[in-house]
Parts: structure tokens; C-alpha cells; sequence
């Protein structure tokens, strides 16, 4: 198949017609929409769309445009600078996101986290799962046209934004977990302001749920639209709540628990429609069980250290110098050569990291797979058959997000 | 520029400024005045998203910053924007459409570079896939930080306002 490219000889404005001339019924008439990668909502993605009158027959994704070479850069330095890159990934998401590259490189190193620290990494990355969940109906909702939802979104994403910051440091990119702990312990401050921040989500989220999916505009625009069943979603590779929204029940919390989560136990959400609703449903109940999940966390946190008892002991300047003691420690230790696997289930589905190390400070090759990724194809093949309309109402209920796509 | 200010309420507040501002350019001079203070509240970013610190940029346009009180909110469309917004990376390939958008953006115009990567590649730097914001479009500002806090993006739309806008 030829790549696609916008035809740079064409001014804006003419019309350009398909190339595969053949693949259209005599008479009918098929023009090639170009989406993106300008357009309103989260975009740096293109979309050239083969239309037959308003009906979508066939759609390339032309993915790529916030492709910046993280698997490359990353042979290039040393582990313990790693974290920070892949996070960049998905930024409001960054716990969850470098969690696979922090069990790769632990396994690589080995070290094991306290039950602490543990704790800890299952509670951020509980509470970004939420932001981002947050982020992903926001978004919908500014595709649909619907800005009040958008508000809500980013209001209480605000909120989670700034108890992050209190907890772990940062708004956005805190790069909190580190191989073998955790940067920075849970004081009574960051407890209280987690506490009172799920008081005030538990508060607003029936509103949220009232105004966004008991909306007729939403429903009529939602329902039914970009059906993907159970087998064609599996077929297609779908995880995360694309996945759960066509009725497989797979969540790696429960099917190869990691960290915190065999003792924390989530319940996996799963909805049977399959169409955007059902996705966005998903993601709605995964939002009450990790405010749940936090909760229960936060009643059984144990007592400890926060980082692994060797790193500590090869670290005299830890207590002095806090993390940065730790880091020192770090520079002395060398991975075992080997090929390590870290999976996890970031928030918009399962997120992998294959790691070839060998003995330097640098890894020999990192694989990096992300959950947009995966979605992709299944998105653009549950666009096949509706309309352009709904092309934005499918779009952003698999939560694709270019730069996560990309790397 | 503050002292101008200061000295323009010296001078007995806009009843006086005004009478000035006619005195030395006529009509022209005033028209003028009205043009600036109307493309000062009416900055405009086009919706063009190019990586990560557009999370950054939804919360600016949230609730809890909310710039729409400087005048700015994100268009669809390029040519009714006038405020570039580069939200970090620009990739090679974006390279291309981040100039196709600005030339489609109508005078006066105004380009901000938010974060690290969009300075000198940040994070990403040596990356064989990128190009720093200043090799595609001319940048008024730059707002360091990855991502750049939103307070930081108002401070940037200030800087605009006041040392682009009301100097044009
Ligand atoms: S500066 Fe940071 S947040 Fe912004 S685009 Fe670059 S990596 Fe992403």
C-alpha cells in the first residue's frame, strides 16, 4: 500500500479524488476527507477518510507526528534516567506509564520494593487513572461539542493535579516511582489532601454522571456508535476499556497482579454493548474503583522505608541527602544481561516494556508498547461504516493519545 | 512599558492620554490605540495540539485558570486565530504543517513556545526526529518548564499582551 501524503501541489480548498479509483462502484462518488492534523480537540493525529456521501467506507490513520525516537534515545542513557523519558509518553499518567520499565529494570537490578513503597506506587497510580479517565471524557465531551462537561473535567482534574503536586512534587511529570521505591514517602500533609480530595470527587462525580451520560445529546450521539465486538476487539488487539467495552473481561491488575494489587484487589469492569457509550461507561466505573481501591489502600498502608533495604545500605548519604543519595547508589550497581518484561495496566490499557540489557549503565535495546498504540487499528476500524459525524465520538472514546501512540 | 503607564495616570488619566494621543496623531493615532487594545484581549490560539503539554494547555483553558479573562481561547480554525501556541515538541513531520498553519494565520500574529522540548529539545534533546520551535516559526516567547505550569502559560500571555502587542 502506498503511504499516504498530502498532495503539496494541490492549494487548499480543491478537492482531490481516491486513488484506488477501482475499489468504488461504478457511479459512485468517493472524495478522500483529510482530519487533521489541525482540528478541534486533541489532535496530531491524521485521518484520511474515504467518504461515499456522508458514510465513512474506508479510513488510514497517517500516526507519526509526535514520533520522537524514545526506544532510540534510550540506548543512549543510563538507566536511571530513564524513568523521566518514558514518562513523557503520557504525562498525566506518568506513574502508571513508567511502572513496566521500574519492574524490568528491578528485575535487571535486583531489587524489590518494600511493601511500602508499593503501597505507594498502587495509590498514584490509582490516582492518575482517575486524571486521566478525567482527561479522556473532558476531551469527548470537546469533541462532541459539549464544553460543560470539559470543565468539570479539568476542574477536578485541577484538583488531582495539585494533591500530585503535594505528594509527589509535581503536577504532570513527577517521575514518582523509582527502580526499587519510590521517590518520596506519604507525609500526614499529602494523607490529608488525598483524603479530602476523594471527599470532594465522591461529591461531584453523581453530577458529573448526570450532566454527561443520562444527557440525551450525549446518548443519541454515543449509542451505537462505533460498534467493536468482543471477538473483532481481540482480534484487533484492544486493551484497556476499549477492550472491557466490548465485553472481555481482561485487566493485568487481575490477571498478573503486580505491585500492591494481590492484596488490593480490583474488581474488573466490563460492559457488553461494545460502542462508544460502553467505553466511556467503562471508564466511568473505573473511576469509582479506584477511588475504592485508594481507600483501601490508604486504611492498609504499612510502616517502613520506602526504597529497598541494599540501595539504602550502599547509600550512607540517604539520610542526609534524601533521594539524591539514592541516585548516587544507583551509579555503582550494573544490570545482569538478560531480556526483562514489565506489563502493567496504565489507564488506557496494557502497557509493556521489554528490556535487553546488558552490563552497562545503558540498556542494549528497549521495547516500548503503549496502550494508544494498541487501540489504533481497532479505532479506525470501528470508524468503517458510520458516519463523518461520528468519526470525533468514536476518536476520542478509545482515549488515543498521539503522543502516547507515537513514543 | 510600566513607566509609560505610570506616567500616563500621572498625567491626569485617559481623558488627558486621549487628548494626547490626538494631539500628536490625529485620528489615525486613535484608531490605531483602538486596534491595539483590541487585538490585546483578543489573542486567539489555533486548536493545533503538537505533543504533551497540551495537557498543560487544557488546564489553562479550565476552570481553576481560565484564560479566557486575558481574551484567550483556542479557535478551530487557523485563519481565525492569531496566537500560535506551541504546546512542546515539533517533530519533523510537524514541522511542516506547524509553518502551514501560521502562514494561514491573518496579521498581526504572535507565536509562544511552551516548554523545554519547543526551547531546545528538553528531555528529547539529540532526538533524530525533532526541530527546535525557533528553526520553523519566529517566537516571541518562550515558557520553560516540562510540562510549563499554566500559571506560567498566563504569565507568557501577558508578556505578549504588554511587550508585542501594545508596542506594535
Ligand atoms: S516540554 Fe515536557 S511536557 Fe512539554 S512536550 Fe516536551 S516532554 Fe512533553
Amino acid at each position: 500500500m502506498r503511504r499516504p501524503e498530502w498532495p503539496f501541489y494541490l492549494k487548499p480548498g480543491e478537492t482531490f479524488f481516491v486513488e484506488r479509483e477501482e475499489e468504488i462502484a461504478p457511479g459512485e462518488r468517493g472524495i478522500v476527507l483529510v482530519i487533521g492534523p489541525q482540528h478541534p480537540g486533541a489532535g496530531h493525529l491524521r485521518l484520511f477518510a474515504v467518504v461515499n456521501g456522508d458514510v465513512v467506507a474506508d479510513v488510514r490513520p497517517d500516526p507519526g507526528f509526535v514520533h520522537r525516537g524514545i526506544e532510540k534515545l534510550a540506548e543512549k542513557r543510563p538507566f536511571w534516567v530513564l524513568g523521566p523519558l518514558l514518562e513523557k509518553a503520557s504525562i498525566m499518567d506518568s506513574p502508571n506509564i513508567m511502572l513496566p520499565l521500574m519492574h524490568a529494570l528491578e528485575e535487571a537490578l535486583g531489587l524489590e520494593p518494600p511493601p511500602r513503597a508499593k503501597y505507594l506506587r498502587l495509590i498514584m497510580a490509582e490516582l492518575t487513572r482517575i486524571r486521566t479517565h478525567l482527561y479522556d471524557l473532558a476531551i469527548h465531551a470537546i469533541f462532541l461539542g459539549h464544553s460543560t462537561p470539559f470543565m468539570w473535567g479539568f476542574g477536578l482534574g485541577d484538583l488531582i493535579a495539585e494533591v500530585e503536586a503535594k505528594i509527589a512534587g509535581a503536577r504532570t511529570t513527577a517521575a514518582y516511582p523509582i527502580p526499587g521505591g519510590v521517590r518520596r514517602d506519604l507525609t500526614t500533609d499529602g494523607r490529608q489532601a488525598l483524603e479530602s480530595l476523594l471527599r470532594k470527587l465522591e461529591a461531584k462525580l453523581p453530577d458529573f454522571y448526570t450532566m454527561f451520560f443520562k444527557n440525551p445529546v450525549v446518548k443519541m450521539r454515543l449509542e451505537g456508535v462505533g460498534v467493536l465486538d468482543a471477538k473483532r476487539a481481540v482480534e484487533l488487539g484492544a486493551v484497556g476499556p476499549s477492550l472491557r467495552g466490548s465485553g472481555v473481561d481482561y485487566d493485568v491488575r487481575a490477571a498478573r497482579p503486580y505491585d500492591a494489587y494481590a492484596e488490593v484487589k480490583p474488581e474488573v469492569q466490563v460492559e457488553k454493548a461494545g460502542d462508544a457509550m460502553a467505553r466511556q461507561l467503562v471508564r466511568w466505573r473505573e473511576v469509582e474503583e479506584s477511588i475504592r481501591l485508594i481507600r483501601e489502600a490508604l486504611r492498609s498502608l504499612p510502616e517502613g522505608e520506602i526504597v529497598d533495604e541494599s540501595l539504602l545500605a550502599s547509600a550512607p548519604n540517604y539520610r542526609r541527602e534524601g533521594i539524591a543519595g539514592i541516585y548516587g547508589a544507583f551509579v555503582k550497581l550494573r544490570p545482569t544481561r538478560g531480556e526483562y518484561l514489565g506489563l502493567v495496566e496504565a489507564a488506557r490499557g496494557a502497557a509493556m516494556v521489554q528490556l535487553f540489557a546488558s552490563p552497562s549503565p545503558t540498556p542494549f535495546r528497549l521495547r516500548f508498547v503503549t496502550p494508544s498504540w494498541r487501540n489504533l487499528k481497532p479505532m479506525v476500524e470501528a470508524m468503517k461504516g458510520y458516519r463523518i459525524a461520528d468519526i470525533p465520538a468514536i476518536y476520542m472514546s478509545f482515549g488515543y493519545f498521539p503522543p502516547e501512540a507515537d513514543r | 512599558m510600566t513607566s509609560a503607564d505610570g506616567d500616563g495616570r500621572a498625567n491626569g488619566g485617559v481623558v488627558s492620554r486621549l487628548r494626547r494621543i490626538i494631539a500628536e496623531g490625529g485620528l489615525r493615532g486613535l484608531a490605531s490605540l483602538a486596534a491595539r487594545w483590541g487585538t490585546k484581549w483578543s489573542l486567539w490560539p489555533p486548536h493545533l495540539v503538537t505533543a504533551c503539554c497540551g495537557v498543560e494547555v487544557g488546564h489553562l483553558f479550565g476552570p481553576a485558570y481560565d484564560a479566557e479573562r486575558y481574551g484567550a481561547l483556542p479557535m478551530p480554525a487557523a485563519r481565525h486565530s492569531n496566537l500560535l501556541l506551541i504546546e512542546g515538541t515539533i517533530t519533523m513531520k510537524m514541522a511542516k504543517f506547524v509553518k502551514w498553519v501560521y502562514e494561514q494565520m491573518p496579521e498581526p500574529k504572535f507565536v509562544i513556545a511552551m516548554g523545554a522540548c519547543a526551547i531546545k529539545g528538553g528531555v528529547f534533546y539529540g532526538s533524530y526526529h525533532m526541530v527546535p520551535a525557533s528553526n520553523v516559526v519566529p517566537v516571541d516567547t518562550y515558557v520553560a518548564g516540562c510540562p510549563p505550569t499554566p500559571e506560567a502559560l498566563l504569565k507568557a500571555i501577558e508578556d505578549v499582551q504588554r511587550r508585542r502587542v501594545e508596542s506594535l
